[in-house]
């Protein structure tokens, strides 16, 4: 029973003192970041990095991680109460959370995330903790045609993010896509659609963007109703998730927390990616599709189980290969090195203190976010009665300080502007913003992924079919296709044969 | 009545730029008096930025003032650049300059925002860093020569990685190919990190790799190194030979961290800058955390880096111009 003897060890370490309250620092830190829009674990970690050197490894790392994860919980929580993403990952959960908030159940939208995201990181730690080495050499087989076939699957469940016209949805993919193109063509390394702006070098951000169509949108959308009106006009009814609540979403939760554990371990596939595939395969999947977008509750529960099982995930690449899946774990990866711990298949054996403690104190964090959360959410939905020309102007300016903040770019800020614009003009065409994001986010990958497989085979197609894993997820995109098309065809029919009838 | 006038004008005058002058001579001896901004060409994260915060750090210690590295970066380094050539001369903007950004982009881009050798006052190097060979171990090649005998008996079969076009991970390789007369095939990814994931995957099979990425991965067997590309033989690996003892000498692929000023900022506050960077390197506690991030401490003159740069700037638009890499 090796395991229960690491566990133990892992617990011993987890629960000293020290640990224990660098660990709340941690995640206190994190999911106040996360509460800021923009303002990410990134810069977080990046700043406090010199301070950790002179802490012992395991706390530093165990106060690092629980900034990380923190802040992947903390951004869902302005994401419901006034539509604006703290984090990347947070975007889908605007679209139900939202929704849920405008009806006044903004308290069990937060409840809901809170209890998806400590149940999805309860099942995500015990994968790191049983299974790392086996998962990491999957995330191996993971070759440039497997991305591009995932990223294809990903790209079809866009149809189901909107609830509007399937037309107008395909339109803002396609749109996302165009935007995604701007800036420099990794194969090549030429630039495009760039009209000679150094800053459109790297495109644009999708924080940038996001922050734009929903959160600025949202406020510009908000003054046509005058200024005397307050956020939220309807009584704000319970605060916990009612049983039938809890009903409705385990399902959704269970789904999510794979979904998100298994993107996770991808390098590069990341929480953003995870939580739209987690909606859109709810969407896909419920009985009662047209709820979704209108305060659907597993349309919460499924991205924030996804979102952060995807980041306790993403820590196994980090840890047993060395390869970090996003800038945040190459920095944890670089402190890892600077505290002379060799990142790889061997850390568990060499450093079974430091993982088995990291993993039981990530364990331990997510109880923590929980039990900080949960109290909060009385005070976060009283912040809502807040007059609107109170909160909105703040909510502006925080906006614009923690966009300037990514890059110290006022660009950035002027991008967002143009987004916020655009996105209202959105709104007001019936057009939705998710599909676009969701295309921002999966073209670029899509398209880079694609070239570097046909030079790989020398420009030979069928790579894509040789492939068992791309094979296999290819199967899985013309499955989706058929029920997507189908239904339209014979619905279709039967319009013309009724209107034959008569 | 106006004489007076004149005359008091005239005094007044002389008395207004003599406490000009006395107080730009204070200004520069008391400087610094406010913080100072060390602007970083890349995101928070990576050795790069580990270096602007590690000496950062320690100077703010010594000249009394916060150093605030601020990220900014896009377009390979030239928005940095940008920013600090056109700031104002007066010490307090500064560019933490990455050697390959500096030294690189005038060869890869038609547009650069400013010439780095003269709207930029060099101050010090900082630190410098090399890469290794490395290739997926089923390859079964344990040295240079037998990864090139490789290459020839299958021409263009094998692939290598970089982290994008113009790194020093693609232009190492592209000078290997040539310096061998080699056929391989570039796969880019979107940085280090991919890159190297795809060699230990096999996916590519060649990666001019930086030293903290892949040393664990060496150590753990799942790449092999066949050479580093510093002068010298890496501390942290002394039985791998150097591209040099592996039959290319000049083949140095290395690069540094530096600071550098806006040209025309005075010459007391580079010199009190010089002094604090100086200073800043000999401490035990930098010298160990620039180690720990896979660099060596290497402080030089302002002039030296002038030349460093200079001479770098015409070696890597050799390279860029054998690999046929078109300017952007």
């Amino acid at each position: 029973m090796a395991f229960f003897d690491n566990l133990a060890l892992g617990f011993g370490v987890a629960l000293t003192a020290s640990h224990l309250l660098y660990c709340l620092l941690g995640v206190t830190l994190g999911s106040f970041i996360g509460v800021l829009p923009g303002l990410g674990p990134l810069v977080t970690i990046s700043m406090l990095l010199p301070i950790t050197f002179n802490l012992e490894p395991t706390s530093a790392l165990i106060m690092l991680a629980g900034i990380y994860y923190g802040a992947s919980y903390g951004g869902s929580t302005t994401a419901i109460l006034v539509n604006l993403p703290g984090e990347s990952s947070s975007v889908v959960t605007c679209l139900d959370g939202h929704a849920m908030a405008k009806q006044g159940r903004a308290g069990p939208a937060l409840a809901i995330a809170a209890l998806s995201s400590f149940f999805a990181g309860t099942v995500a730690t015990a994968l790191i903790a049983l299974f790392a080495p086996p998962l990491a050499g999957w995330a191996l087989s993971f070759g440039s045609p497997e991305y591009f076939s995932l990223m294809l699957v990903g790209l079809l469940t866009a149809a189901a993010l909107a609830h509007g016209s399937m037309l107008k949805s395909m339109a803002m993919v396609v749109l996302g896509l165009v935007l995604g193109t701007i800036g420099t063509d990794v194969n090549s390394g030429l630039y495009r659609l760039t009209f000679g702006v150094p800053e459109l070098s790297d495109g644009l951000s999708f924080v940038v963007i996001a922050m734009g169509m929903f959160g600025i949108a949202e406020i510009v959308a908000n003054l046509e109703q005058g200024t005397a009106r307050e956020v939220f006009t309807g009584k704000v009814r319970n605060l916990m998730p009612s049983r039938r609540d809890i009903a409705d979403s385990w399902r959704a939760v269970l789904r999510g927390t794979g979904i998100g554990s298994f993107l996770g371990i991808l390098p590069g596939a990341g929480t953003t990616i995870s939580s739209f595939l987690a909606y859109a395969m709810e969407k896909r999947f419920a009985r009662d599709p047209s709820r979704f977008g209108t305060g659907a509750i597993e349309g919460v529960a499924a991205p924030e189980a996804a979102n952060n099982a995807a980041a306790q995930t993403a820590f196994i690449p980090t840890l047993t290969l060395g390869i970090p899946g996003s800038g945040t774990m190459a920095l944890v990866l670089g402190a890892l090195t600077i505290y002379g711990i060799d990142p790889g298949p061997r850390v568990m054996t060499s450093h079974p203190d430091l993982f088995w403690g990291l993993v039981v104190s990530m364990w331990i964090g997510n109880l923590m976010l929980v039990i900080l959360n949960l109290p909060l959410i009385g005070i976060w939905v009283r912040m809502l009665r807040v007059p609107y020309r109170l909160l909105y102007p703040s909510i502006v300016v925080l906006c614009c300080v923690g966009v300037y903040t990514l890059a110290f770019s006022y660009l950035d800020v002027v991008f967002m502007a143009v987004s916020g614009v655009a996105g209202y003009v959105l709104v007001k065409l019936e057009c939705e913003p998710a599909p676009l994001l969701l295309g921002f986010v999966l073209g670029p990958m899509m398209e880079e992924n694609l070239r570097r497989s046909m030079v790989l085979s020398r420009g030979d197609p069928s790579i894509f079919v040789t492939q068992p894993i791309s094979l296999g997820l290819l199967v899985f995109a013309a499955i989706l296709l058929a029920l997507l098309v189908v239904p339209a065809i014979r619905d279709k029919r039967a319009a013309a044969v009724s209107e034959g009838e008569h | 009545m106006s004489n007076k006038i004149c005359r008091a004008a005239g005094v007044g005058f002389a008395f207004a730029a003599a406490i000009l002058i006395l107080a730009a001579g204070t200004a520069f001896a008391a400087y610094p008096e406010k913080a100072i901004r060390l602007v970083v060409p890349f995101a928070p994260g990576g050795g790069t930025d580990a270096a602007a915060r590690i000496v950062g750090d320690a100077m703010t210690g010594l000249l009394g003032q916060q150093i605030v590295v601020e990220n900014k970066p896009g377009a390979a380094g030239n928005i940095a650049l940008d920013t600090v050539a056109k700031a104002a001369p007066d010490g307090y903007t500064l560019l933490l300059g990455f050697g390959s950004s500096l030294t690189v982009n005038p060869s890869l881009y038609k547009v650069m925002p400013a010439d780095v050798q003269k709207d930029l006052a060099p101050i010090s190097t900082l630190s410098t860093s090399e890469y290794m060979l490395v290739v997926n171990p089923s390859l079964k090649v344990k040295t240079v020569a037998e990864l090139v005998a490789k290459a020839k008996a299958e021409p263009g079969k094998l692939n290598y990685a970089s982290g994008g076009k113009g790194t020093p991970l693609h232009l190492g390789a592209e000078m290997l190919k040539k310096r061998a007369g080699i056929d391989m095939v570039h796969i880019a990814y979107r940085g280090g990190g991919p890159a190297s994931k795809s060699v230990m995957a096999n996916e590519t099979q060649v990666l001019f790799a930086s030293f903290p990425s892949s040393l664990p991965k060496v150590k753990a067997g799942t790449l092999t190194a066949l050479a580093s590309t510093g002068p010298k033989r890496s501390r942290s690996l002394p039985d791998l030979p150097t591209m040099e003892e592996a039959g290319y000498p000049g083949f140095i692929v290395t690069s540094w961290t530096s600071i550098l000023a806006p040209a025309g900022t005075p010459k007391p506050v580079i010199d009190k800058l010089h002094a604090a960077i100086e200073k800043a390197l000999a401490m035990e506690s930098v010298r160990t955390k620039i180690e720990a991030v896979g660099q060596s401490v290497a402080g030089s003159t302002p002039e030296g880096l002038a030349t460093l740069i200079k001479e770098d700037i015409a070696r890597w638009r050799k390279v860029v111009q054998d690999a046929g890499i078109k300017p952007e």
